[in-house]
């Protein structure tokens, strides 16, 4: 059989992007198919605008987003500046049961979320790799920390991850370029804090974003972050890791990517005499002309829950419920973080400590409880992201006040506040769950993905918690009219984090994938987003997703080579 | 039924078109509009000119001049134009058209009162202004727009505030009698 490709990559984002960027530099004709609109790097619409030159002053009028954008507009990074990076909801419909909310937050361009994403760039540890065994909720991950470490090596030297060494069990360092700066209030707070919780330390926000950039980053065009904060608009500077900065042009300049965008993959195709996948189903999303490609190896990169759809859209004979499902876990254990949890106040003193630049990222207190600190209230973690800053005009207009002095008074920084929020581990559970809409279809006619998910008692009892702890932490640090925050209206899927469905294990009775992220039952079709996570520990993921995808590509490769594949 | 006097998208369309100078309209306007125009509520009433110097009155006494230009010196009542066409909903057009209707009729005499009185009336709106009510919630849109308008401006952010589009990498600096805060919002 003649192959059209080597390897069929699906989704150009933060996952895909890194297996486009392996196989093409193996040497591999690889085809990169994404959903999204073409979007070249440093072609951004809104890149360097200033104020006055946005037509809409980075408003949306909120008509158009109910009819249109219902579920993205939850989204903070949701704007004008924006608003082309994100899907058009009501172009592909999603079904929850009434009352159980699912916020899922999709990209609408080639880059996939790794355009609009905030960075923080965090290794899982070895525990987090062994707590589904120790507290037996979900399966045991088939992979342990020393297997990826040198994967998680391998990509923050490439991607560029500032951040200082913590030697932390529960946080490992990665390869770091130097921190960004703490301002006097947060080293104070650091230095409070760390006194009175000998478990508890305040570190400085890791983020994929160059200060320190290597001859490797700089021959592909990236350079140093210049703290526009302005990322979500897209970075022509490169500065901040995107597929679309970094790795798409590292595969593009081997000469063996082929990259097309309006290509929706439907379904992959499955040759029940080899047991293999054969290729992909493809519907042009402009002409909606329907192709299928065919390759020897397929990544699929679509994120966990667009990956999923399509696999589970990938019906034969052989497999009815979806391609490679014997096992029946396809489209279960469902997870995203738990927050809306922590607290606010504001800090007194240091009027006269100001800061020039917009730092890209904030403070990270890594997880303590169930590590320094147990808790019999519930398993496993949290970690909390905040910082302190000193307002502007953009919260102006919710004070009181007219004329000369309330004008001179929004011409200086308001007082310093800060807070803390938590992200915390959700436990995987066979009923938070996709599967295929009975119904409902998208503009292409494929079957929309129906989402069960809640947060159990355990999340909701880490909310509480969080808010307690951060509220601990600011009073321990002498800030002032603390507040203790609770959103209980903070639903899954809007941490945007989501995870599972599709998951590793050691036994392919009970998971879909090995621990290469290849499926156990077609050998030649590897998924190696987030929908392969056992667990979600309370870190955000994307770093995680990197590592494994390379891993995989290299495990892929070597049995392409041997000519197992 | 069909409601002849409604006008068409066309002449919407046209109309707004002109009220901007001409710009072409992005997608997201054309679809504002077509909700609009389904809602049956829009340009059959834009503001008059009572209204427009009702909205004047407000923004310059929420953001007089000074040192620099006031609000409507700086076109924050051109972009409040602009804002109820394109950005606000149905819902909040029909809050600040009620507010411009409550004005007119039971504030016969704002616009021909005295500067103070005008300057006392939008005092006595701001001191309530977190009451709930149509009228304050109207007040607090256009006390934001008022904002919006003002800093987001060329003059507004570059010689009101501190304006630096590229600052290098972040650093703390001292906070002296003659700084500025920043003009820039995050994730804008
Ligand atoms: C505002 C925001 C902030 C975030 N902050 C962080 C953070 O600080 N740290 C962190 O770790 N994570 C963060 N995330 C999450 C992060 O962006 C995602 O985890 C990551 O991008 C997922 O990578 P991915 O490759 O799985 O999917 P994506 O990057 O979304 O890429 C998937 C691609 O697949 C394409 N696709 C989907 N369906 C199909 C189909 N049927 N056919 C063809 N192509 C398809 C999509 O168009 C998309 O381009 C954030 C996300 C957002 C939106
Ligand atoms: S903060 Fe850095 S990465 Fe973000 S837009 Fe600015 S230069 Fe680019």
């Amino acid at each position: 059989m003649k192959y059209e490709f080597d390897v069929i990559v699906v989704g150009s984002g933060m996952s895909g992007g890194w297996a486009a960027k392996e196989f093409c530099e193996k040497g591999f004709k690889t085809l990169v198919l994404d959903r999204g609109h073409a979007q070249e790097h440093g072609d951004y619409k809104f890149e360097s605008r200033d104020p006055w030159d946005l037509p809409n002053a980075g408003k949306i009028n909120d008509d158009v987003k109910q009819q249109h954008y219902a579920t993205v507009s939850k989204c903070y990074a949701f704007q004008e500046q924006t608003q082309d990076f994100f899907i058009k909801d009501s172009d592909y419909p999603y079904e929850t049961p009434e009352c159980k909310t699912f916020d899922w937050i999709r990209p609408a361009s080639v880059g996939g979320k790794s355009l609009m994403w905030a960075r923080q760039s965090y290794r899982f540890s070895p525990m987090d790799f062994e707590a589904n065994k120790k507290d037996g909720f979900g399966t045991d991950w088939p992979v342990r920390y020393d297997d990826l470490a040198p994967w998680y090596d391998y990509v923050e030297k490439f991607a560029g991850i500032s951040g200082s060494k913590e030697n932390l069990p529960q946080l490992p360092d990665s390869i770091f370029q130097k921190p960004h700066v703490m301002t006097a209030p947060e080293k104070n707070l650091k230095t409070r804090v760390e006194e009175t919780y000998k478990g508890r330390k305040v570190i400085m926000g890791r983020v994929a974003q160059l200060t320190e950039p290597t001859e490797e980053q700089m021959e592909l065009g990236r350079g140093q972050c210049q703290s526009r904060n302005e990322c979500h608009r897209g970075c022509s500077w490169g500065g901040y890791f995107s597929s679309l900065a970094a790795t798409l042009p590292a595969a593009e300049r081997t000469g063996n990517m082929t990259l097309k965008a309006d290509a929706v993959v439907h379904s992959i195709i499955h040759d029940e005499a080899t047991g293999k996948a054969l290729g992909v189903r493809v519907i042009d999303a402009k002409t909606g002309e329907k192709t299928t490609i065919t390759a020897r190896v397929i990544f699929m990169c679509a994120s966990t829950l667009s990956t999923t759809q399509i696999l589970l859209n990938s019906q034969t004979e052989k497999y009815p419920t979806g391609i490679g499902n014997s096992s029946g876990v396809l489209g279960h254990y469902l997870m995203d973080h738990v927050n809306g949890g922590g607290a606010r106040g504001r800090i007194e003193g240091y009027d006269n400590v100001y800061f020039k630049g917009r730092r890209p990222t904030g403070l990270y207190i890594p997880r303590f409880r169930n590590i320094t600190e147990p808790t019999d209230k519930f398993l496993r973690g949290y970690g909390f992201q905040g910082g302190a800053g000193r307002g502007g005009w953009q919260y102006a207009h919710h004070r009181k006040g007219i004329g000369v002095d309330y004008k001179n008074s929004i011409q200086k920084p308001s007082s310093w506040g800060i807070s803390f929020y938590g992200f915390g581990e959700m436990l995987p559970r066979y009923e938070n769950a996709v599967r295929l809409s009975k119904t409902s279809v998208d503009k292409h006619g494929i079957p929309a993905l129906h989402i069960d998910c809640a947060y159990s008692d355990n999340e909701l009892k880490m909310r509480e918690d969080m808010a307690d702890t951060a509220t601990e932490i600011l009073k321990a640090a002498g800030v002032k009219d603390v507040e203790r925050q609770v959103n209980h209206d903070a639903k899954p899927g809007i941490v945007i984090h989501e995870v599972g469905t599709a998951r590793m294990g050691r036994d392919p009775a009970t998971s879909y994938l090995n621990g290469y992220n290849q499926s156990h039952e077609v050998d030649n079709l590897f998924i190696t987003d987030g929908a392969a996570f056992a667990s979600i520990a309370c870190q955000n993921p994307s770093l995680t997703f990197m590592a494994f995808t390379a891993r995989a590509a290299d495990y892929a490769s070597e049995h392409l080579k041997a000519g197992v594949l | 039924m069909t409601n002849l006097n409604k006008p068409s998208r066309r002449t919407v369309i046209t109309g707004i078109t002109a009220l901007m100078g001409g710009l072409a309209l992005s997608d997201t306007a054309l679809a504002a509009l077509d909700t609009a125009y389904s809602n049956g509520d829009h340009l059959n009433r834009s503001f008059d000119r009572d209204q427009m110097k009702t909205i004047a009155v407000f923004m310059d006494a929420i953001l007089p001049e000074t040192e620099t230009p006031s609000a409507t010196g700086v076109g924050a009542d051109k972009f409040f134009v602009h804002a109820y066409q394109i950005i606000f909903s149905a819902k909040q057009r029909k809050i600040i058209m009620e507010f411009l209707d409550h004005m007119k009729n039971d504030h016969t005499e704002f616009l021909s009162a005295s500067h103070s009185d005008q300057i006392k009336l939008v005092k006595h709106v701001d001191d309530n202004m977190l009451n709930s009510g149509n009228t304050y919630q109207a007040y607090r849109l256009l006390k934001e727009f008022t904002l919006i308008g003002f800093y987001r401006s060329e003059v507004g952010a570059t010689e009101e505030l501190d304006y630096d589009p590229v600052p290098g990498p972040f650093h703390e600096v001292p906070l002296k009698p003659s700084s500025k805060a920043t003009a820039s919002v995050i994730f804008t």
